[in-house]
């Protein structure tokens, strides 16, 4: 019976995803806007640059 | 906003201090739990290295390795990441920084190091990853609570259509383990046996699977778009992956114990939900590694991706290998084995620690004020690539090996013996990977200095469009506004559901099984018994021993009847285990006299030459002849396992309280009415052989005896070994006695009750043979002896009636009415011909350790030099 009703939830739960996605073109976009916000948000903090010492060979004032 | 730290205005600020500090702590942390890695694993192929110390004994050392891991390198990795992540997916400080500090001394002061301390002077939980002991696991509640604070609160106003994430991971990360740590380490304190495992089983993977793998998963969230520049390949998928994971993740605890006494449906749900999780964990996989796609150049380059990179391809791996060891063909087969310590290895180092290395280097890279180098740390990831290559591949190769070993009906010291090698590997391939984590350290302590640059970057135009497209969206769906709720919901309600489904529903089973079956009035452990158990917890023993017999036939055949739920019902917490390197202990009532048990606790390579078990001289005082209380009480504890079923008489086929077929369809017992109990009556080891086969059945057999025989009996089978001044009867001298076929094979085959002969069925029959034929080439088959007369054989005759019968019985067969009581019976003359001289001796001084007392007080010589003939004659070689 548990068992039975672990299959069907997670099936349940992969069908409403599906369906969102398929149905929902609007919750889709908005579904993927966190990642371009993210990555929008990253650009705003300071790179970090190192100063070449030639200690080991690394790269001379690369930005990260 | 804040203006951040490095004079940037618009950008909340990083506590770069805090994100120093907890890296340079894992980093510390990672070298010092990997040296105890390492000494763990010398242990296994050089048992006497760091021996002789109870801090430094290999239980308790394992104890400190496996925490160490999880809190103190992992721990903090996850804590230096979240100080550099959270502002940046927040899009605010978190909370405080004195909050913070406070934070970081908690858990590097009284979670780490004061649990390293506790647990090497034998403070402990016997409870896989959750070693620490009580005390500890306040303070980690209390720094998941700081954590809570730290890290939650920021997102505090934070829109759903702004949570990226790694926001997701991190905060149900952070409360799904707030409630699933007490549960792990203080309710099997309070449930004991069967129902303390399900929740056990509950933590053990949940501490991986909802507290590692989150945040582990979070890195590669954060690092992979940065690197690359690009967004992830879907977000939805990213969802998607996210509540599968929360939903499946917590029902797979039971795994850990397949074939157990706990409900048959529940080890079902359990398998089905591993299989639902790798293909969750291959659906989350695939959307990074497609957020990957055409960024080769920038994973060769970048070590921070690089490592990132690999961590998602090993998390494909290891959670593919858990779904198929979760399959009951294979778990059979590979459970206890190093199957699942390779496993472990490759979930802890490949995937997390090198998703967390990823995020490490990631945000070191972008910490002002620190140096990097990244030749360093391009050697690093090599050397763990390498080093973790090798350990994978070894351990899984050595429990497919044990696990075959361990089916056949080869002994048990076969698969320690086929094991040593693959384990000096493992010792190899620990090294390496030291060295990798030394390569790290570098990487993160030498190289130039980095610098906050003057001015941000400026943002990308199209951008815009998203702004647009995602605030028209948002206008219909502001209902969906608060991210609290739904992360609250993974958290907190996946937890509660797992702890029901998990736990509770199968406790509920398990009650109604113990109560059916449970045998009345059994007596409870006595005060000895107790410490003993304290002392097995304390020592780790639980590590290598397990005390859970499952219904196969694997281990019914070599060890007994599986364990029943009701054995357990008295234990808080449950000593289950989870690994065998030495035999399974459930059924170990009366199989070791408890002079044994005092030389193998004192030298375990004392009574068994090949073992690599640790010994325990702290328990002694200089001998294991002068057994301290706490080596006393570990033996009565031993000797104590499965007692309950011998007492209640459910070990014997057929008898007791069985459930009815209709109440084990019910319960979902698992049937093990087919499966065969007892090794079976000896078989006739028969000496007579031509000169040829003698001559080989002779080697073999010195062999052996000197591998298996010679640590008790003396190489020369003189009763001088090593073990024998501490065990009582001491080890026979082989040479003062002739022994029948049919003796010698009831003595290799069951063993002698009442001393510290062991059975020996678990070795091939040929060998049983050939140590047959050994033992008597040591003496003559004839007796030289001249005949009595028959005034003496009259004599004689009346003094043997008169004396011995009433223990050796009428016609010397060890059937005198006393002989059953006597815990070792009296010495079958009928099988067993003594010397003359032994049998006089004997007579005169009696067998110390046995019932046979000294008759120079009641016999004159005359006599006993007439019975020590007398006895002799009856003899019978066939």
């Amino acid at each position: 019976m548990a068992v039975n009703l672990l299959v069907a939830a997670v099936t349940l739960l992969m069908i409403a995803f599906v369906v969102v996605w398929l149905f929902a073109p609007r919750l889709r976009v908005w579904m993927e806007a966190p990642k371009h916000r993210f990555l929008e948000n990253q650009r705003r903090f300071p790179d970090i640059v190192r100063h070449d010492k030639k200690v080991f060979g690394d790269s001379d004032g690369t930005a990260v | 906003m804040s203006t951040n730290s490095n004079g940037v205005s618009g950008v909340p600020a990083t506590e770069t201090g805090l994100v120093r500090a907890h890296g340079l702590a894992a980093l510390a942390m990672v070298v010092f739990s990997v040296l105890l890695g390492i000494a763990l694993s010398l242990k296994f192929h050089w048992p006497e290295f760091l021996g002789g110390h109870a801090w430094l004994t290999w239980g308790r050392l394992r104890y400190a390795h496996t925490q160490g891991i999880f809190f103190g390198w992992l721990g903090n990795a996850f804590l230096m990441f979240c100080y550099h992540a959270v502002p940046r997916l927040a899009n605010r400080p978190v909370a405080d920084w004195r909050l913070g500090w406070g934070l970081f001394f908690v858990w590097n002061g009284f979670v780490v190091l004061s649990g390293w301390v506790l647990v090497l002077a034998g403070y402990s939980q016997p409870l896989e990853w959750a070693e620490f002991p009580l005390v500890v696991d306040a303070f980690v509640a209390l720094a998941f609570v700081l954590m809570a604070i730290q890290f939650i609160l920021p997102f505090f106003r934070t829109r759903l259509s702004e949570l990226y994430v790694s926001a997701w991971y991190i905060m149900a990360a952070i409360v799904f383990t707030l409630f699933a740590y007490p549960v792990g380490n203080v309710v099997p304190e309070l449930v004991p046996g069967a129902r303390g495992a399900t929740y056990s089983g509950l933590w053990i993977h949940d501490a991986v699977g909802l507290y590692v793998t989150p945040f582990a998963v979070a890195v590669a969230y954060f690092v992979i778009p940065i690197a690359t520049g690009r967004p992830i390949f879907s977000h939805f998928l990213s969802m998607l992956t996210f509540w599968m994971l929360f939903f499946i993740y917590p029902l797979n605890g039971t795994h850990h114990f397949l074939f157990s006494a706990i409900p048959m449906t529940a080890q079902f749900g359990a398998i089905l939900a591993s299989v639902y999780l790798g293909m969750d964990v291959a659906l989350n996989v695939a959307n990074q590694l497609l957020s990957l796609r055409g960024a080769s150049a920038i994973v060769a380059r970048d070590e921070a991706l690089r490592y990132t990179w690999l961590g998602v391809v090993l998390y494909l791996v290891v959670s593919l290998q858990g779904s198929l060891q979760a399959l009951m063909p294979l778990n059979r087969f590979v459970h206890f084995s190093d199957w699942v310590i390779g496993h472990a290895h490759l979930a802890m180092i490949g995937f997390a620690s090198f998703a967390s290395i990823g995020g490490m280097l990631h945000v070191w890279k972008r910490t002002p004020g620190v140096r990097y180098s990244a030749r360093a740390a391009g050697w690093s990831f090599w050397l763990l690539a390498l080093g973790l290559f090798f350990m994978a591949a070894d351990l899984t190769a050595a429990g497919l090996v044990q696990g075959e070993l361990w089916q056949s009906e080869a002994p048990w010291l076969e698969s320690v013996r086929a094991s040593r090698l693959y384990w000096m590997v493992r010792s190899a391939s620990g090294f390496l990977i030291l060295a990798g984590f030394a390569a790290l350290c570098l990487s993160m302590l030498s190289g130039p200095v980095g610098e906050a640059a003057a001015s941000p970057r400026e943002t990308l135009d199209e951008e815009a469009l998203f702004e647009e497209s995602t605030a028209s969206t948002g206008r219909g769906l502001h209902w969906l506004q608060n991210a609290y709720v739904f992360t609250g919901v993974a958290g907190f309600g996946f937890f509660l559901l797992s702890f029901v489904v998990l736990a509770v529903w199968p406790n509920r089973a398990l009650e109604q099984e113990i109560a059916a079956t449970q045998p009345p009035h059994l007596p409870p452990l006595t005060a000895g018994e107790q410490r003993g158990r304290a002392i097995y917890g304390r020592e780790g023993c639980v590590n290598c021993h397990s005390q859970f017999l499952r219904s196969t036939a694997g281990d019914v055949s070599r060890f007994g009847m599986p364990s029943q739920a009701w054995e357990t019902e008295r234990e808080f917490p449950q000593l289950w285990g989870t690994r065998r390197i030495g035999p399974d202990l459930a059924r170990e009532h009366g199989k070791r006299s408890r002079d044994w048990q005092m030389t193998h606790l004192w030298n375990p390579r004392y009574v068994v030459p090949e073992s690599m078990m640790p010994g325990y001289p702290w328990l002694f005082d200089g001998s294991p002849l002068r057994p301290t209380r706490e080596a006393i009480d570990l033996a009565a504890y031993l000797d104590s396992l499965g007692r309950d079923a011998v007492v209640s008489g459910a070990i014997q086929e057929g008898s007791g309280r069985r459930m009815t077929p209709e109440e084990e369809e019910r319960m979902g017992v698992f049937c093990d009415c087919g499966i065969p109990r007892t090794p079976g009556p000896p078989p006739l080891l028969d000496t007579r052989l031509d000169p040829a086969e003698r001559s080989r059945y002779l080697r073999r057999g010195s062999l052996v005896f000197e591998r298996h025989c010679g640590s008790c009996h003396g190489d020369s089978a003189k009763g001088d070994g090593v073990a024998a001044a501490s065990l009582l009867p001491a080890p026979r001298d082989l040479s003062t006695a002739r022994f029948a076929d049919r003796a010698l094979s009831c003595i290799l085959w069951s063993g002698v009750g009442g001393s510290a002969m062991p059975d020996w069925h678990e070795l091939p029959l040929t060998d049983l043979r050939a140590l047959g034929v050994f033992v008597q080439s040591l003496t003559s088959p004839e007796s030289t002896d001249a005949p009595l007369t028959a005034a003496e054989r009259q004599e004689s005759s009346y003094l043997y009636s008169r004396n011995c019968a009433v223990c050796h019985g009428a016609s010397g067969a060890a059937d005198g009415i006393t002989s059953n009581v006597l815990p070792r019976r009296p010495t079958n003359f009928r099988d067993i011909r003594p010397t003359r001289e032994h049998a006089e001796q004997a007579l005169a001084h009696g067998v110390p350790g046995t019932a046979m007392t000294p008759w120079q007080d009641k016999l004159s010589a005359h006599e006993r030099r007439l019975l020590a003939c007398y006895v002799r004659t009856l003899y019978q070689e066939r």
